[in-house]
């Protein structure tokens, strides 16, 4: 196999481990500071790219209307959602964990369910934004342009996200409340209010992703129930709450997706699988994560 | 001795051994299908509701069993005695080792590890082709001539069904049982009191397995046909909703759970392709309002007046200690 | 001698919390170990059990060398061990707490078919009435008061016919009289059990009302060991806890 080709799949794994990267981000910081597992984060995903595509659509497929999209579609799927955290989540950061899974899930099919009933059935695809019409040349072949834009959004928001956590008070804030919800909470911030501007962050960047993939095609009402998993299996590898460790969790799944396909094309899916189950044998709280003590 | 228990459940058995001579034959499937699905969530219930052991993987085991019983009647022509015998024995080595690696975790780890093996499984199950037929699944299993009809079958489940609640019933009032509990509301009492706590817990969800593994069998002989979705996560999340639904804390809590919500799921899907959408709002509703489940809160209704006599005269008593 | 403990050290970090401690305990005897808050009295016990493996030195019971093993494990030859914070079943019943103990402790916790509630009826019913439990069998562990949760801990810990007792400040939280009336309960069960108890406090007059043997602890070191007057007389304890100049 030459290494043009193999440089191929490995940008390739890149674009697709990027694509993970958006969704699980968003997971990893609601797991990590508010420490739910938020099954709804596929459904989140898939809105987003459901909206921009209507968005995109509207707009008349568009530069700019792709542009305007991008800052409107994530923002207004991100509201709603954070809306649902303050009126249903809320209730539930008290009571034992298994409730809050099971009203996550309970969002994700009403997700589910409700784009169907919006979007109908059919495969879409958003119309791609004519400055990304062409490929770049890469050894002699061509390659996206659209996914190098990708690639360089998801280093972006890694790094603004990164920013955020570790340079802002908000940040501080945010991390304060993860290690110790009651102390911060006796230092007269508002715990829930740090709570809901995380969980509406992680939702803006799942959405985010989901935008940036409407033009890539297939979507279905079922990414979101594929991409729920994925999202875990890169923060529960990656380790709760590791916002650079879900970025190299993402392009191990990534480039074990694309290096799959060349293997044994059909069991791609399940070497991302067996990566998870090996992780969680030999290091059960994650690559970055804390070791959690085990009886 | 006649007691409440046993009174009651002399009535549901008789309700259940006629009901098909009055019942319309789709009914007869639905009912069969119900009694699986209970079995398949009350194999749930041993791990989760008295393990304490959040499961996201168990449609795994029941998917095993499907599969073990279709492979080794299509592919080995093996008979169907064997095959049955074959399957919970299949899925439980599948949930020993499985089980191995997950019992040492607790909470959300244990859950995402259940959840990955799960998955795993699924995906082979999915896209092995050659081994498994994939997506296409496999069809047209051969019955034995005596379970063609679906009088027969049901009654020929319904008898597993009512054999492997007593067997569990003992198991869950057996000493095995009591530890189980006993590790499930402190665990460094019960290391303290001298026992192993993952090697019971270990055991308990091999029998889970075990059961499930049973269940898809069952399953896979009503409809003659196995497919990768018998373990895909929704799956599992599903009987894990059963299970709440119905009130883990309950014996026939993940019963009633698994009653209802097949119920719901099939006569919402008459009037409605959305039914996932109609699910998910009754998840939420369940959820906020009904955290004990059904059977949680009509205990707790009857509870109630006997609660507060009790505490009235505990108050009384503990004064002089 | 039922229990040697030689050079038993451990730290967590910089903090040396069990500092070369050599200790020996003849059949039933009584011992108290005192010492301040921090003394290293519970970290010794979690040595002793298995909590956490100890950086260095060895542990001898009953002959076996017990250093390594796991805590379910030193459990099972025979030591038995209450929890500073109590630690019982909370939505369990009394008497089913008990029964379960013992259960676990005759080895049928894997039995899969007998009907539990059945069995040892009996020998729990005898370690009810010893602890003073009779009329709250029924009654959830959590719903105890704090006093009957300790007795309720001390008859699990009797379930498990243990050779020898670790009491982790059998008395905490409680008030005097309820104070006396547990003292008087652990002596009187180990007279008439004919246990080996090592129980720690930081309570001076519970100790010297009760103890025949008392071992000082300050700052993971021993410090002291022997009889109550002794002890009151020792330089080094009363500087220690009355802070008299030497």
């Amino acid at each position: 196999m030459s290494s043009e080709v193999l440089f191929f799949q490995f940008l390739s794994g890149l674009t697709t481990g990027m694509i993970y990267f958006l969704i699980a981000a968003g997971l990893t910081l609601i797991l990590g500071v508010l420490k739910i597992m938020n099954f709804a984060q596929g459904g989140i995903y898939m809105l987003g790219a459901y909206t921009a595509y209507t968005f995109m659509k509207q707009f008349g497929g568009t530069n700019l209307g792709f542009w305007l999209t991008l800052i409107i579609a994530p923002t207004a799927v991100a509201v709603f959602f954070t809306l649902l955290e303050v009126l249903l989540m809320r209730l539930f950061y008290e009571k034992v964990a298994l409730y809050m899974l099971l009203l996550t899930y309970g969002i994700l099919i009403v997700a589910y369910d409700l784009a169907r009933m919006i979007w109908g059935w059919i495969i879409k695809t958003a119309p791609m934004p004519p400055m990304f019409h062409r490929s770049v040349e890469i050894f002699g072949r061509p390659f996206p342009l659209y996914n190098v834009f990708l690639i360089i959004m998801g280093f972006f928001l890694f790094f603004l996200i990164w920013f955020l956590i570790r340079r802002t008070t908000w940040g501080k804030m945010m991390r304060a409340a993860a290690d110790d919800r009651e102390m911060t909470a006796s230092l007269g911030l508002n715990v829930p209010l740090i709570f809901s501007s995380v969980f509406a962050l992680g939702a803006w960047i799942a959405a985010m992703g989901g935008a940036l993939v409407a033009p890539m095609g297939g979507m279905a009402a079922d990414m979101g129930i594929d991409a729920g998993i994925i999202a875990f299996i890169v923060v529960v590898i990656a380790g709760l709450g590791s916002l650079p460790g879900a970025l190299l969790a993402a392009f191990i799944c990534g480039e074990v997706m694309a290096f799959g396909i060349l293997i044994l094309p059909e069991l791609a899916i399940a070497f991302i699988y067996l990566v998870l189950v090996v992780v969680l044998i030999l290091r059960p709280w994650g690559i970055f994560g804390k070791p959690v003590i085990i009886k | 001795m006649l007691t409440k228990t046993k009174f009651w459940s002399l009535i549901a058995l008789g309700f259940f051994a006629l009901f098909p001579i009055w019942a319309p034959v789709m009914w007869n499937h639905l009912a069969t299908e119900i009694f699986i699905i209970a079995l398949f969530a009350m194999s749930l219930n041993m791990i989760l509701g008295r393990g304490g052991l959040p499961s996201f993987g168990h449609a795994c085991f029941y998917c095993v069993g499907g599969y073990t019983v279709a492979m080794l009647m299509m592919k080995l022509r093996l008979p169907f005695g064997i095959a049955m015998i074959a399957a919970p024995i299949m899925a439980a080595i599948f949930a020993a080792i499985i089980g191995y690696f997950s019992v040492r975790l607790t909470g959300i780890h244990f859950a995402i590890l259940t959840l990955g093996f799960s998955q795993l499984v699924w995906a082979v199950a999915h896209k092995w082709y050659g081994f498994t037929k994939g997506d296409d699944g496999i069809t047209g299993i051969p019955v034995p001539q005596a379970l063609q009809g679906i009088i027969p079958y049901y009654y020929f489940v319904l008898a597993i069904l009512i054999a492997c609640l007593a067997l569990i019933w003992i198991i869950q009032n057996s000493p095995f049982g009591s530890t189980i509990v006993a590790i499930r509301e402190n665990r460094e009492r019960v290391t303290f009191s001298g026992l192993k706590v993952w090697h019971h817990l270990w055991l308990n969800f091999t029998i889970g397995g075990f059961f499930a593994g049973l269940a898809g069998s069952l399953l896979v002989l009503l409809n003659r046909a196995v497919f990768p979705d018998f373990g895909y996560w929704t799956k599992s999340a599903g009987v894990v909703l059963m299970c709440i639904f119905g009130g883990v804390g309950v014996f026939i809590g993940p019963i009633i759970g698994a009653a209802i919500i097949t119920l719901l799921e099939h006569y919402i899907a008459i009037y409605t392709f959305y039914w996932q959408f109609a699910l998910g709002c009754l998840i939420i509703v369940l959820v906020i309002f009904l955290p004990g489940g059904i059977c949680g809160y009509i205990e707790n209704k009857l509870r109630g007046e006997k609660k507060i006599t009790e505490e009235i005269s505990y108050a009384s008593q503990s004064g002089g200690s | 001698m039922l229990l040697k403990v030689e050079d038993l050290s451990k730290s967590f970090g910089a903090l040396l919390a069990v500092n070369h401690v050599n200790l020996e305990v003849e059949q039933e005897e009584q011992v108290a170990i005192i010492g301040p808050n921090g003394a290293g009295k519970t970290t010794f016990f979690n040595l002793l059990t298995g909590y956490f493996p100890a950086d260095s030195g060895r542990v001898f019971f009953n002959g076996e060398n017990l250093t390594k093993l796991s805590s379910d494990q030193i459990i099972r030859r025979g030591v038995g061990r209450s929890f500073q914070i109590v630690n019982i079943y909370p939505e369990t019943s009394v008497f089913e707490s008990i029964q379960m103990t013992v259960i676990a402790s005759r080895r049928k916790s894997y039995d899969l078919f007998s009907p539990a509630k059945k069995m040892y009826r009996e020998e729990t019913q005898r370690i009810l009435e010893a602890v003073g439990l009779t009329n709250l069998k029924d009654v959830p562990g959590g719903s105890l008061s704090h006093g009957d949760k300790k007795r309720l801990e001390m008859g699990m810990v009797l379930a498990l016919k243990p050779k020898l007792v670790l009491l982790d400040e059998p008395t905490a939280g409680m008030a005097p009289e309820e104070t006396l009336a547990t003292m008087a309960l652990v002596k009187e069960l180990a007279e008439k059990e004919r246990l080996t108890m090592i129980f720690t406090e930081h309570d001076m007059s519970v100790v010297f009302a009760w103890a025949k043997r008392i071992v000082v602890m300050n700052q993971g070191r021993i410090i002291a060991d022997g009889q109550p007057e002794e002890i009151k007389e020792n330089p080094e304890v009363r500087r220690v806890y009355l802070g008299e100049k030497k």
